[in-house]
């Protein structure tokens, strides 16, 4: 079906509506019986709808206070058993030391409102045929609207002998997924900083979240060593999987520079698929076969997918790369709307699109789903896109970093044009620092 | 991606929400401090003006040598003018506040110059 094509995705709605009604009159009980859409008129519909966000991070939560403020009457259920809010960007800063784990732990009872039902449990199958979400505990919640953020999974078995308990022992890092293994990851590179040796530092293939984080733990590893009059004493080899470091085109070829003259030796299509924590040895496959290397740190980043719910279910892309990638959910990329289940949206970082995967894309994708989705309800055109704007504070050592903004088309963006995204400056580094939280809580209350 | 005065609004609120009990705090004291200079018929005299504007003064020049150093960066990586205008641009402005927030309390500390 083509989703970028508005009288179909209009008439899929309506198809979608008369189906529920349809369902209602034949007593089947399934989503649609909650009532869904009573149209008032074409113009000023009142509406009883029952929209479920699946997932509490960064887009479920902003989405939730979004349509809270958007909607008069509707029926808000936000699903997920994560109490804790992590501010994941601020893991990088965490891992290198520069900040305390504490600082990006918030809890999310602050942010969703009060008129939202926050379900705290978490889905385990997504039924979109039948218009509802089946909980880890076997409650089944019917719904009109569906939207989906979840979030990604990190797929630590995707390289051979690594499991998440190893992060911080025997010389493994790993900043993602929670504020725990970057504390760990933390401790792991103090030795390193303070013994020396190889320092291996990997980046997975394909979609990944905050896909500067491997690089930002790189050149903040290196930046302390050098700081700390240590840097002879360490080799620095980044492993890249492909034969680029960025996606953007000039941050890619700033880096290719940058990275030779801080002497971090850069080796390409290197996809990490094992290591041997007690040999200290990782395994890499390479065009030539699997090459085999010594370390003394070793920063992982496993490859990463969409959850297995959401990946297994119907609303994944059934094929083509973001099929292969990673199960990722199917969206249009402008609309954020599902292509096949018209009452289905979808943001963050378990969507597939080109680019994304950061909070800065949060930022931008969920008021388009949000202001789509209204739409939707209210009988409307969707106007809404999302252009693929992605942000990256690319830090390159702690006191200077270059704000990358790019869209879609790989073309910067800057939402600063007095800040050069094509140069180191002292700005960026204060923004991630200290105003990217505030903005980032700014985001969940629906303000910016 | 454009952000509206309104967005730059939030964030800063955000910035200052952790320090609120500390803002409040100050506020009450500069508000019981205007009070009580409203009362003596003496808020803003010349001696407290220009006691306000030094101590202003310092706190900039402070706000500008230590910047850096609040943000653990150092002067080496101030890399551009973008870099400087801003260091002193936001130095200025913790003066100009400073300035601003020390009036109202000079102005009940300091005897008032008769003329």
């Amino acid at each position: 079906m083509a989703a970028d094509d508005p009288v179909k995705t209009l008439m899929n709605a309506s198809m979608n509506h008369s189906r529920r009604r349809f369902l209602q009159a034949g007593g089947l009980g399934l989503a649609a019986s909650a009532g869904a859409i009573q149209w008032a008129g074409a113009q000023t519909p009142n509406t009883n709808a029952h929209i479920v966000i699946v997932g509490a991070g960064a887009a479920g939560v902003s989405a939730a206070t979004r349509l809270s403020h958007g909607l008069e009457g509707a029926r808000i259920t936000i699903i997920d058993k994560r109490r804790e809010h992590i501010y994941q960007p601020g893991l990088t800063l965490v891992a290198t030391g520069v900040w305390k784990e504490s600082k990006v732990i918030d809890s999310n009872a602050l942010y969703i409102p009060d008129s939202v039902r926050w379900v705290h449990d978490n889905v385990v199958e997504f039924e979109p045929d039948a218009n509802r979400v089946i909980t880890e505990s076997g409650e089944a919640i019917n719904y009109d609207y569906l939207l989906v953020t979840t979030g990604l999974k990190i797929d630590y078995d995707a390289v051979e002998g690594m499991h998440p308990d190893l992060i911080g022992q025997m010389g493994i890092g790993c900043v993602y997924d929670s504020p725990d293994h970057a504390s760990r990851t933390a401790k792991a590179i103090d030795t390193f900083v303070a013994e020396g040796g190889t320092g291996l530092f990997t980046r997975g293939p394909g979609g990944i979240k905050c896909a500067g984080a491997p690089l930002k733990i790189t050149m903040l590893t290196e930046d302390r060593m050098r700081r700390e009059g240590r840097r002879a004493s360490a080799e620095f080899i980044y492993n890249s999987p492909s034969e680029g470091l960025f996606s953007q085109p000039d941050m890619d070829a700033f880096l290719k520079q940058n990275f030779p003259e801080r002497d971090i030796h850069l080796n390409w299509n290197h996809r990490l698929v094992g290591i041997e924590p007690e040999l200290k040895r990782a395994s890499f496959a390479t065009p030539n076969g699997t090459q085999r290397l010594d370390y003394d740190f070793i920063h992982v980043v496993p490859p990463m997918c969409a959850p297995d719910a959401l990946g297994n279910s119907p609303l994944a892309w059934q094929e083509g790369p973001f099929a292969d990638d990673g199960n990722w959910m199917e969206v249009d990329r402008h609309t954020m709307q599902h292509p096949r289940y018209p009452n289905v949206f979808g943001s963050g970082d378990c969507v597939g699109t080109p680019v994304g995967k950061t909070a800065a894309s949060v930022k931008a994708q969920v008021p388009v789903a949000t202001a789509n989705l209204i739409s939707l309800i209210k009988g409307e055109a969707m106007t809404a896109q999302y252009d693929g704007y992605t942000s990256c504070p690319l830090i390159t050592g702690v006191g200077k970093g270059i704000l990358v903004e790019f869209d879609y088309a790989l073309n910067m963006v800057p939402s600063f044009p007095f800040i050069s995204p094509y140069r180191e400056h002292w700005v960026p580094w204060v923004m991630k620092d200290r105003m990217l939280l505030p903005a980032y809580n700014a985001m969940l209350r629906g303000r910016i | 991606m454009a952000f509206s005065p309104l967005g730059i609004i939030a964030v800063l609120l955000e910035l200052a929400r952790p320090l609120l009990p500390l803002i409040l705090i100050v506020l009450a004291g500069v508000v019981v401090c205007v009070i009580a200079a409203l009362r003596r018929q003496q808020l803003g005299h010349a001696k407290a003006l220009r006691l306000s504007l030094l101590s202003g003064a310092v706190v900039a020049v402070a706000a500008l040598l230590l910047g850096p150093w609040i943000t653990q960066a150092s002067f080496a990586d101030l890399t551009g003018i973008l870099d400087w205008l801003s260091l002193i641009g936001g130095a200025f402005a913790v003066g100009v506040l400073a300035t601003l927030l020390l009036v109202p309390p000079f102005s009940v500390l300091t005897p008032k110059q008769r003329t």
